[in-house]
């Protein structure tokens, strides 16, 4: 095996999903799992990881002698929507929903790098006014606009 | 004859009132912006207006995302037409003739006929939706629980191996949607399954949470810094325009036809939707074309069958979804979870005991697709102007809407770490080439596949052969053996040989 030609990234893929397929199985067998007459908590969801895992298989089996494939991962992107969300999720509840609107769009808004921060700023303004004007007045889902620390 | 007539009236009646048909323009509206946006699809807008209808009557709520969904497959055309990207995957195959007939200055006339064929697509599926789905329902009340398996797991199947690309990929895609559908309360003992302690688990993973992460958030962060092309063709729309020569009305009408009947089919069977629909009556036009080299330059049969094609699978996907309970497609999965969010029980009965539900929907639908029409005929202009939002300030707005969206779902910020959680797996699977659409259908089937499973063995004192004894429940699984071998074989075949 050529390792040059070999499409490494496409075999770890396939691993992941039979780690995770032999995992479900494995935690399955903790639970009760019965007989086909009474099936238990974790019969089924043990025919499914033990199915996972031999699909996972498959896929690393297609996978043999095939060129790698160039693949466009970025992490940029992924580290400012991913911040975003968090951000969001840790500040709606304690600071309310206009702030942890406004730093979701600022921190999101990163991810490209030839943005405009004028124009990122007014869109979560606006964006944050029109979303508690719909959400919170319009529809009453529990959060505060503005919360300040007590 | 007469219950038809008197289920068109009755229909007509509720999708006629003031409220039914504010929420059906609403839906449709909604579906032409988020179907002219790419990077926004279907599934992401449903499940962000899911939250928003629990305030609702449920067929009014029905007849909003169904507009949604059925609206998308007219507005993705547009961007596919006139930016070479397509507004939603389901419109993909239109980019190839699409934009070639734009690039000759034949942008109007393009986009005046994918909304006329999607009309003519459209309403083909709706007679038959009108036609089948109350005779398949009435068969299907003497479903058991073995019946309801076997077709579940030939959606399951239809949908994993049908999608271009891998079909072992698909596979996997769908038993991982399946595992995922597990986690939380057993419905049959009670016991927690997977949950680790977490009590918002108990749950399991939320429905909203869970689509907006693989379809919402993980194209998002895909189309970031994704290079865009520029709008073309957007000044010259006039009405004079669009109207195709007699030479040009002649090309698309078999085309039409064409891709109607095979977006019915499609649409119809449990698991496969529109998108692969469009690309099987594209390679079919491909195939019965007289000159194939005029594809991809420009052809005008080249977008006329996919789109008749995708909005016919739209339509149909209902068929299975209102007589049987089994969504026809990943989005129209989402509305079947709506449904039982609102308290509406899917299945063979619901026809019958919600013949105002069902009748009022099925009639929005021709009124949400003659809204449509005008939408995308004399008022295309204001959608195309859409275009020209730069990206970079929309997606992080979709992103509050997400995150407050999920939220409101079951106000709680865990499912704000799910939504993320499953953003990041969706779009690792894009890089990779797994499907999404098949995790989750077969998240949302999951649970019932188990139960019927369970309820089956259990009436049988664990006989498994009631799956192949009971004449229906074989067909389907002699059903889900083609689909599932068809697709194989090339690939065995290639592995004999090397």
């Amino acid at each position: 095996m050529n390792s040059r030609n070999t499409d490494w990234q496409e075999y770890a893929a396939a691993a992941v999903i039979t780690f995770f397929g032999l995992w479900y199985a494995a935690t399955a067998t903790t639970y009760s799992v019965g007989s086909l007459i009474n099936a238990g908590p974790g019969y089924f969801p043990l025919i499914i990881g033990g199915l996972l895992a031999l699909l996972g298989l498959a896929v690393a089996f297609e996978a043999r002698g095939k060129p790698p494939e160039a693949r466009d991962f970025r992490l940029r992107p992924i580290a400012a929507v991913a911040s975003g969300i968090v951000a969001f999720a840790l500040l709606a509840e304690t600071a309310g929903f206009v702030p942890a609107a406004i730093v979701l769009i600022v921190l999101s808004g990163l991810g490209e790098p030839r943005t405009s921060w004028l124009s990122l700023l007014a869109v979560a303004v606006f964006i944050a006014v029109l979303g508690a004007a719909l959400f919170i007045w319009g529809l009453g889902v529990p959060l505060h606009t503005i919360r300040f620390p007590q | 004859m007469s219950e038809l007539l008197s289920g068109i009236l009755l229909g007509l009646n509720k999708a006629l009132s003031l409220e039914p048909l504010f929420f059906c323009f609403v839906g449709v509206t909604v579906g032409t912006v988020v179907g002219v946006l790419p990077g926004i699809g279907p599934l992401a807008a449903i499940s962000l207006a899911l939250p928003l209808t629990y305030y609702l009557d449920p067929t009014s709520a029905l007849i909003m995302l169904a507009g949604i969904f059925y609206g998308t497959q007219y507005g993705g055309s547009t961007a596919s037409i006139l930016l070479n990207l397509p507004g939603t995957a389901t419109s993909a195959v239109t980019c190839l003739d699409g934009y070639p007939l734009a690039k000759q200055g034949k942008a109007a006339l393009a986009l005046f006929v994918t909304a006329l064929t999607s009309f003519v697509g459209s309403s083909f599926a709706i007679l038959l939706v009108m036609g089948f789905a109350p005779l398949i329902a009435e068969v299907a009340l003497e479903f058991s629980a073995a019946e309801y398996f076997s077709v579940m797991l030939l959606g399951l199947i239809a949908a994993s191996t049908l999608s271009s690309g891998s079909p072992f990929k698909g596979l996997a895609m769908v038993v991982f949607g399946v595992a995922l559908g597990l986690f939380g309360t057993d419905t049959n003992t009670g016991a927690f399954r997977f949950t680790f302690g977490i009590l918002e688990m108990a749950d399991g993973f939320g429905l909203v949470a869970v689509a907006m992460g693989l379809f919402g958030v993980a194209e998002i962060i895909a189309n970031i810094g994704a290079p865009r092309g520029t709008v073309i063709g957007a000044k010259e729309i006039t009405f004079r325009s669009m109207l195709p020569t007699r030479k040009e009305w002649r090309q698309v009408w078999m085309p039409t036809a064409r891709g109607s009947v095979i977006g019915s089919f499609i649409g119809a069977l449990p698991g496969a939707g529109p998108g692969i629909a469009s690309f099987m009556a594209y390679a079919l036009e491909k195939k019965v074309a007289s000159d194939p080299s005029r594809f991809g330059q420009g052809a005008i049969e080249g977008i006329s069958s996919p789109e008749a094609a995708n909005n016919a699978a739209a339509q149909a996907a209902f068929i299975p979804t209102l007589s049987l309970g089994i969504p026809g497609d990943a989005v129209v999965a989402v509305m079947l979870g709506a449904m039982i969010l609102h308290g509406i029980n899917p299945g063979p009965n619901l026809i019958r005991n919600e013949p105002e539900l069902f009748w009022g929907l099925v009639m929005s639908f021709w009124v949400g697709n003659f809204l449509l029409l005008v939408l995308n005929i004399p008022l295309i202009g204001i959608w195309v102007r859409l275009l020209s939002i730069p990206y970079h300030l929309l997606y992080p707005a979709i992103l509050v809407f997400i995150c407050i969206g999920v939220y409101a779902a079951d106000n709680s910020v865990f499912a704000i770490y799910v939504v993320l959680l499953f953003g990041v797996i969706g779009y690792l699977m894009r890089l990779f080439d797994y499907p999404a659409a098949p995790v989750l259908l077969g998240f949302i089937l999951g649970p019932l596949i188990e139960e019927n499973f369970r309820r089956a063995l259990l009436l049988t004192q664990g006989n498994l052969s009631v799956f192949l004894t009971r004449p229906i429940s074989l067909a389907f699984l002699i059903l889900s053996a083609l689909f599932l071998v068809a697709p194989l074989l090339p690939r065995l075949r290639g592995i004999g040989r090397g």
